[in-house]
């Protein structure tokens, strides 16, 4: 099952690797990734595409809240919405 | 004010209330080390390998409720603090690890002693950072400190150029800094509380079920008081032992994989247990789908991730257990009468006693049991600060140690490190110089940092190891006994040349008693004592206690036990807590 994510994170050093990692250690596959700047100075947009169980994203989504660098998650759509 | 970056640190460290850094110096943090040349009010202690200096840092941190802080080179020197870091992650322990990299044009060349330190470490840290200006220094530096102090706590290592550390600017440590994506959490939300406050005034089987985050917390005066007023039983994990009195009457002891029988039998009697900080890991749950079988599942943390990750959590209350116990305390009513309850637990108890008694009473005694070294040190060392090595040392010494009050029971839990108490000892003693601190220890894991007498011996810091000696790897060498038919494969470590190759039992007279650690112990200045009977246990406790006391030397006590000692009960892998086995049979 895929799933799209938007993150706003601080354009830190090391902080896409976190969030790459963070899906990679746990069984999910990142389909697409974008990033960008966003609206405010010193931040970015990420959205990503990640492919995986339907049960863990939540807790996927947590994991990435709990990082330092990131300010916002949203679970946005099933991929199948928007392909 | 003026200062390089190497200075910056020095004000980072006295701004944040540092009194102790274990480290070792090396090319790139030689800076670090020349800024606390002339530092009274900072004390250096210097480790014998960057390992032990996190471990270090990490006891005095336990120790303390503080930051501990240690410092160590680039390339080795950082890759060597890795085990430290990942043990320090995983019990949530507050760390501060600056590393030396070299200069920022060089980054990415693999240059002498290079090493990507931030890529690493991501895995086994809270957070960390690479420093790639000098104007961010003392911004990074209190961001380090908030985020590895607040909420779950945790390791943060800093990673910093030699250039970085060698370039001045006239800046300030800043006061406060702000995190936007970093939310700790506070006090639970009133919704949650209630749910928890009436699920427990409901329950007629409530059991609490403390974790480490009770310690981390500083909440365990509000949560003695909650006991005392609710009269609920309780269990530990191994990280939450301290947290309430091991022999106040409701504590029937540690739960899981090696726990007491009573706690276990409790566990699947409850209808209700409420998690305190701890994070239901594997070795405390068991089979998930037996684990509680009939409770209700509360679950109370500061980490909103490990809430309902390894069990389901029926009630969730994310909140900072410094509030949370307090704020449940107030919304507690009259609770039922659980009579019967009680008594079925106090039956559990003292059936669990009764198991072990038996099984001791059966013991022939020639050399202590290790029953026995763990209630000699309580009767002679009764307010020692117990700091564990991994494995069947660290399992007796949860069983049978009183342990009394919070931060006087360290040991890596999570992570399971051999080697970590030892150091960590040296850390917790230089914190707190009056405490007596006993290292319980295996000789396998001792000789995982044995190097760290210098240190030891040097620095004064007079901790008393026992070596529950035993010649092998003993709790790799028990599941070989119990699940892989005896053969007892790169265990043994009074092995010689002439051994049979397929050895499943050791012999009499086989033993090589190898290495002697009391003559190891006496060439590095330390004193060294041997014991192979209760006696002498007793007379070379005695005796550390008087070195300590008279010339602040550490001692080293080899304590032989049965070679083929093994740690019940246990629940064999994949099984519920249900299924536990003493000395092969079901209890």
């Amino acid at each position: 099952m895929k799933h799209v994510l938007s993150l706003l994170v601080e354009n830190h050093h090391g902080v896409l690797s976190r969030i790459a990692r963070l899906f990679d250690g746990r069984g999910y596959r990142l389909e697409s990734l974008t990033t960008a700047p966003a609206d405010e100075p010193g931040l970015n947009r990420i959205t990503l595409v990640a492919s995986g169980p339907a049960a863990s994203i939540d807790k996927a989504a947590k994991q990435l809240e709990k990082l330092v660098d990131v300010i916002e998650v949203k679970v946005a759509l099933e991929a199948a919405a928007v392909e | 004010m003026k200062r390089n970056g190497a200075e910056m640190i020095v004000e980072s460290l006295r701004r944040e209330g540092v009194d102790i850094v274990f480290g070792y110096p090396g090319g790139a943090v030689i800076p670090i080390f020349d800024a606390l040349y002339h530092s009274r009010d900072i004390r250096v202690i210097l480790a014998r390998h960057e390992q032990a200096a996190v471990h270090a840092a990490d006891g005095y941190a336990r120790a303390t409720g503080k930051v501990g802080v240690c410092v160590a080179t680039s390339g080795p020197g950082a890759t060597n603090t890795v085990t430290g870091l990942a043990t320090a992650r995983l019990d949530s322990v507050p760390l501060i690890c600056i590393t030396g990299q070299v200069a920022r044009h060089l980054i990415g060349n693999d240059v002498f002693q290079e090493a990507d330190t931030v890529g690493i470490t991501q895995p086994v840290t809270k957070h960390n950072y690479l420093v790639m200006s000098r104007e961010e220094l003392g911004t990074t530096l209190k961001r380090s400190f908030y985020i590895a102090g607040s909420g779950r706590p945790g390791p943060v290592v800093i990673d910093i150029p030699k250039d970085v550390l060698l370039e001045s600017r006239d800046d300030e440590y800043p006061d406060s800094v702000e995190l936007r994506g970093y939310k700790p959490a506070g006090r639970a939300s009133a919704e949650s509380l209630a749910e928890l406050a009436a699920a427990i005034g409901a329950a007629q089987k409530p059991l609490f079920f403390i974790g480490g985050g009770v310690v981390m917390a500083d909440a365990s005066g509000a949560l003695n008081k909650i006991i005392e007023a609710t009269k609920i039983p309780a269990v530990t994990s191994l990280m939450g032992i301290g947290a309430l009195d091991s022999a106040h009457p409701l504590n029937l002891g540690m739960l899981g994989m090696h726990g007491a029988v009573g706690a276990n039998k409790a566990l699947c009697a409850c209808d209700l247990l409420v998690g305190l900080g701890a994070r239901f890991d594997d070795r405390a749950v068991g089979d998930p789908a037996h684990f509680a079988p009939r409770a209700k599942i509360a679950h109370v943390d500061i980490d909103p991730t490990s809430i309902g990750r390894t069990m389901r959590a029926d009630i969730q209350v994310v909140g900072d257990l410094r509030t949370v116990l307090d704020d449940l305390a107030e919304r507690i009513g009259p609770q039922p009468d659980r009579a019967a309850w009680l008594e079925e637990t106090a039956g559990f108890a003292e059936y669990g006693e009764s198991v072990v008694e038996a099984a001791e009473a059966r013991k022939p005694k020639v050399l202590p049991t290790p029953m026995q070294v763990m209630k000699a040190i309580n009767a002679i060392i009764p307010e020692a600060l117990i700091v564990t090595e991994v494995g069947q040392n660290q399992m007796w010494a949860a069983q049978y140690l009183r342990i009394e009050k919070p931060r006087r029971w360290l040991t890596s839990g999570g992570l399971g490190t051999m080697g970590y108490g030892f150091p960590a000892a040296l850390g917790a003693q230089a914190a707190k110089p009056r405490d007596t601190v006993v290292v319980v220890a295996g000789d396998g894991s001792f000789q995982m940092n044995i190097q760290e007498l210098a240190t030891s011996v040097q620095e004064e810091l007079p901790v008393i190891v026992v070596i529950l000696n035993n010649g092998y790897l003993g709790m790799v060498r028990q599941w070989q006994e119990l699940f892989f038919d005896k053969r007892y494969s790169a265990v043994c470590l009074d092995r010689h040349g002439g051994c049979p190759a397929d050895c499943s039992a050791p012999k009499p007279g086989c033993s090589a008693h190898s290495p002697d650690f009391a003559a190891i112990a006496a060439a590095y200045g330390a004193a060294g004592y041997r014991a192979s009977t209760l006696r002498e246990l007793e007379e070379t406790l005695t005796a550390a206690l008087e070195t300590r006391r008279a010339c602040r030397r550490p001692s080293v006590i080899d304590c032989r036990i049965g070679r083929e000692e093994n740690v019940w009960p246990i629940v064999p892998p994949g099984k519920g807590n249900d299924h536990m086995l003493y000395e092969g049979v079901l209890v």
